[in-house]
């Protein structure tokens, strides 16, 4: 089943390396949307159907982690798989972050191999 | 048929038949490209990570060198009908191994340049075995795809 | 500062360019780096937290071109859009200052980072920062890029 994919990051070229990532992965997608924050994350979502999101957590206007705070608070959001992508190394920040449901943790800088396999393992393979 | 590929040296077939295998795998590092649907496979063994500390020999011994190498090993595999979406690549070596000139990371970068080049390419590792300081030998099987390694007389599929 | 900060200080430079860029560092002689000719790219960021302080880089726009070429494994005929130019460096300095703050911390300590903020610059600011005690200097794939790390300890 194809996937709708957001990718959150006020970075356009980490953006485009996690969309040229899931491309190039052999993932099934149908479109990949993009938010420079987490503000412009929450739009989309009120707007698309998505399946899957790749957030990165220091963002202007409204952060990683205050948005996946406010998926928790809707019913059908937080339903859907966060994949966090960040520079973040505190241990405490990172367990608050899976507290909240997020599914896995990357570090930056990643190897676009490590994207791959987490998607994988979450979504599965048809 | 055994295809042996020595340093510096890359192997190629599409024959079922065949075995393409190198040995020694220290800092230097092996890649093996494996389409299954063009049914065309290749394995090098590349020892330094950049043409440009030797041009001149990068004409003669283009894969003795990352850049080149892969470069030319992808090449190959595309005139034999590969492409990039089906390319199957799997890397190992770029040990920790101290060479004659000291020159500690040449494992390390030889690996960063295999990941460049195949990004580049649009090709993700599929799976490695990279780093340490362990010596390996690599073998990619024509008749199913698959890539092993021998690591102190052990066998494991990589 | 010691020589061992200013070690850690490449070592997160160097794991950065390498891992996210394909890129090899290489320390040199900070007087090598003077007036290369060409445009500079300063970026700028903080952080707060359990510590404070910030992290300053800068380097060439052909450095940029190259970086971005590198991230998005772009074909050599290809040029990167110029707007991500600046994007590419800033996310390099952000990357680097996470792994910085990691290694001098520890991974307990909690930090707010600034967002990382870019300008342009000429020969003078170039050469100015580059005379600056704190300011390490290092080639990046033969492009210049110099460093300070400012710790509030």
């Amino acid at each position: 089943m194809s996937i709708n994919v957001l990718v959150v990051d006020d970075s356009k070229i980490t953006r485009s390396v996690i969309k040229k990532t899931i491309k190039i992965a052999g993932i099934d997608f149908n479109k990949i949307f993009e938010a420079e924050n987490g503000k412009e994350a929450l739009e989309v979502l009120g707007n698309e159907w998505i399946d899957l999101i790749f957030t990165d957590i220091n963002m202007p206007i409204m952060g990683g982690a205050e948005m996946i705070e406010k998926l928790g608070d809707d019913g059908l959001l937080k339903t859907i798989p966060v994949i966090v992508v960040s520079t973040e190394r505190s241990q405490t920040r990172i367990e608050q972050l899976q507290k909240c449901g997020v599914k896995a943790y990357v570090k930056k800088p990643f190897h676009p191999e490590e994207i791959k396999k987490i998607v994988d393992d979450i979504i599965g393979r048809d | 048929m055994v295809i042996t590929v020595n340093i510096s040296d890359l192997g190629t077939s599409n024959s079922n038949e065949d075995k393409i295998i190198t040995y020694s795998l220290g800092s230097c590092v092996g890649v093996s490209l494996y389409d299954p649907v063009a049914e065309v496979g290749s394995l090098i063994h590349c020892m330094l990570p950049l043409s440009k500390v030797d041009r001149a020999k990068s004409k003669i011994k283009p894969y003795m060198f990352v850049d080149t190498g892969l470069q030319a090993q992808l090449k190959i595999m595309y005139d034999n009908g590969a492409t990039k979406k089906n390319i199957v690549a799997k890397v190992a070596g770029g040990s920790k191994l101290l060479d004659k000139k000291s020159l500690f990371r040449i494992g390390e970068r030889n690996y960063t340049v295999v990941r460049k080049i195949l990004w580049k390419n649009n090709i993700l590792i599929e799976n490695e075995d990279v780093g340490g300081t362990k010596s390996r030998t690599m073998y990619l099987v024509m008749e199913t795809g698959k890539t092993y390694l021998k690591i102190r007389g052990e066998e494991i599929e990589l | 500062m010691s020589e061992e900060m200013e070690e850690m200080i490449v070592d997160a430079v160097s794991n950065t360019f390498e891992n996210l860029a394909f890129m090899f560092v290489e320390e040199v002689d900070k007087s090598e780096l003077e007036n290369t000719g060409d445009e500079y790219f300063i970026s700028k960021m903080a952080y707060s937290g359990d510590n404070t302080g910030s992290l300053v880089m800068a380097t060439t726009k052909q450095m940029c071109i190259n970086l971005a070429t590198n991230i998005l494994g772009l074909d050599d005929d290809e040029e990167p859009e110029k707007s991500i130019l600046g994007d590419a460096f800033n996310e390099v300095l952000n990357v680097v200052c996470g792994q910085l703050l990691a290694e001098k911390y520890g991974e307990k300590a909690i930090f707010d980072l600034t967002i990382p903020e870019i300008s342009s610059v000429d020969d003078k600011k170039w050469n100015e920062f580059l005379e600056l005690e704190e300011t390490i200097g290092i080639m990046v794939d033969e492009f210049p890029v110099l460093i300070a790390a400012y710790f509030n300890d």
